[in-house]
């Protein structure tokens, strides 16, 4: 792409641009501003292309401009100063237990309280759960994304790991455990 | 913090979610994986319960997604696009203008056609749309629903004509071998996955979701063919399936009756025995809908027969009706569900 090829561009967007809009998601449920944000941010890297590092930092280039943008925008809307540090913004995820289908009261209840304790993290433990689950980020990338230590995001983790254990038992954590081990090896 | 992969001795929960090879090995294990961590087991039985764990935390914490639809996902591109230059304003010229401009476009035309001729173009297909794309060479290719098909904008004899699929797909390639050694311009490749298929000219069914490539010959000849399984071609009769699964890395031949598999195109599905579990996954990856099913039963049902699929609330009720269930779309069409 540095030498101005424009499909090299088209190819980073098919590539990137639906993980930037589902992690987007978690933030606000304004389509428009997140789309925005996404348009900005491929002009950005075209017009950057001359300065960009290593293929491999380009994920991580890209999640922490788009977030760092996403917040700008979110705090212009909101009318506030920054929504930078503490827990002002807000990260929702939805838990999905299997891709498609959804069989028994059980399995529903189950989820249901999956989705409690995520809700009982704090924005921040719930980001980095997302990252590291989804994404597959390590601590030092999502540090970087993020802007903080690589302890920090470290300790966030085991932090949130605490929280799930307490509110999650035993008996949910062994039936999800059958359940999930069937449909593996359906 | 960073710990080195091989200190499991001092590991938490934590340590082993960040070790690069774990959650590849929870979610797509394999032989060699396995038994690495086995071994890790077996050295440290201590942090057997850990392992057990974190296991368990990548296999439930899943994650709904938000994408983009494949139309919304063009049109930002071409907003994206536009704004870097793509396109220009039409303007109105004088009409004297026109002549000299005329002399002066084709001029830049050749001069700019070395430059563009690495330009890729994709068609993309929204959930429940069908398109039909003409290729360069003329071949005809219908673009079933969530779909996308990409090739170089510019084909000449000197190279293959080649296609890059994801989702499904009806082609009729044009035949433009004559005689004599075969021209590299006559060679007609798709790829879809992992797998290759080279045709000089027919028809066939290509589909990719999900892991697995199927191709079903309609007419002529295919070779089909997945370079990292070496030395390993498959060429097809007309009737033949052959499929292609990513995770057990399997080929598969089948014989069958080509009508069936390319139905959908003439709006028209066909069934043999089709598992419920299939008939659901096909309306979630053609309509977009998240199925849900409220008795584990009904999965065990099979389905046979043709069915007009052009209009989609009348063949949801037909299937519904032969399998004696109710199927409901919830008011934002995201959802159908199914219950006696």
């Amino acid at each position: 792409m540095k030498a101005g090829n424009r499909d090299a561009l088209k190819e980073l967007y098919l590539e990137y641009s639906n993980k930037l809009y589902n992690y987007g998601a978690k933030f606000t449920a304004d389509k428009d501003l997140i789309r925005d944000v996404i348009q900005e941010l491929f002009i950005h890297l075209w017009d950057k292309r001359a300065n960009l590092g290593n293929p491999q930092d380009v994920k991580n280039y890209l999640f922490k401009s788009f977030r760092s943008a996403i917040f700008k925008k979110l705090a212009r809307s909101l009318r506030l100063e920054s929504l930078g540090d503490a827990e002002d913004y807000a990260f929702r995820v939805s838990i999905n237990m299997e891709d498609h289908l959804i069989l028994e009261e059980d399995q529903e209840a189950i989820k249901r309280r999956i989705q409690a304790s995520l809700n009982r993290l704090t924005s921040r433990q719930r980001e980095v759960i997302f990252l590291k689950f989804y994404e597959g980020l390590s601590y030092a990338e999502i540090a970087d994304v993020l802007d903080i230590s690589v302890k920090g995001s470290y300790k966030l983790m085991a932090r949130a790991l605490e929280v799930l254990r307490d509110h999650l038992g035993q008996q949910d954590m062994m039936f999800l455990m059958l359940l999930l081990q069937l449909k593996l090896f359906r | 913090m960073e710990k080195q992969p091989e200190e499991f001795g001092s590991y938490l929960v934590e340590d082993f979610l960040d070790h690069p090879g774990f959650t590849a090995w929870v979610l797509a294990p394999d032989e060699s994986a396995d038994r690495y961590w086995e071994s890790v087991r077996q050295r440290y039985p201590e942090k057997e319960p850990l392992i057990a764990e974190a296991r368990q935390l990548v296999l439930s914490l899943r994650f709904e997604v938000e994408f983009l639809t494949a139309r919304e996902q063009e049109e930002l591109w071409q907003l994206i696009d536009e704004k870097l230059g793509g396109k220009e304003a039409v303007r109105k010229l004088p009409v004297w203008l026109y002549s000299a401009a005329a002399v002066l476009v084709v001029g830049l035309c050749l001069g700019l056609a070395i430059l563009f001729l690495n330009r890729r173009v994709t068609y993309s297909t929204g959930y429940g749309e069908i398109r039909t794309v003409i290729l360069p060479d003329s071949s005809r290719v219908i673009l079933n629903a969530n779909s996308r098909i990409q090739y170089a904008a510019d084909w000449n004899r000197d190279n293959p004509r080649e296609i890059w699929l994801k989702g499904e797909a009806y082609f009729e390639v044009r035949h433009l071998y004559d005689s004599g050694a075969i021209r590299p311009g006559e060679r007609f490749i798709a790829h879809a996955g992992k797998a290759n298929i080279e045709v000089l000219g027919t028809s066939f069914n290509l589909s990719n979701r999900h892991g697995r490539t199927d191709a079903d010959l309609i007419e002529g000849q295919i070779r089909f063919e997945v370079p990292e399984k070496q030395g390993v071609v498959v060429t097809l009769q007309p009737g033949d399936r052959v499929q292609y699964l990513e995770m057990q890395d399997t080929i598969l031949k089948k014989k069958g009756n080509p009508k069936d598999f390319s139905g959908w195109k003439s709006g028209e599905l066909h069934f043999d025995r089709t598992p419920a579990g299939e008939i659901f996954q096909y309306f979630e990856d053609t309509y977009g809908y998240q199925v849900v099913v409220k008795d584990s039963s009904i999965l065990k049902k099979t389905l046979s027969g043709t069915f007009k699929s052009t209009n989609r609330k009348v063949l949801l009720r037909t299937i519904a009706a032969a399998w004696g269930v109710t199927m409901e779309l919830s008011p934002d069409s995201k959802t159908l569900l199914v219950h006696y």
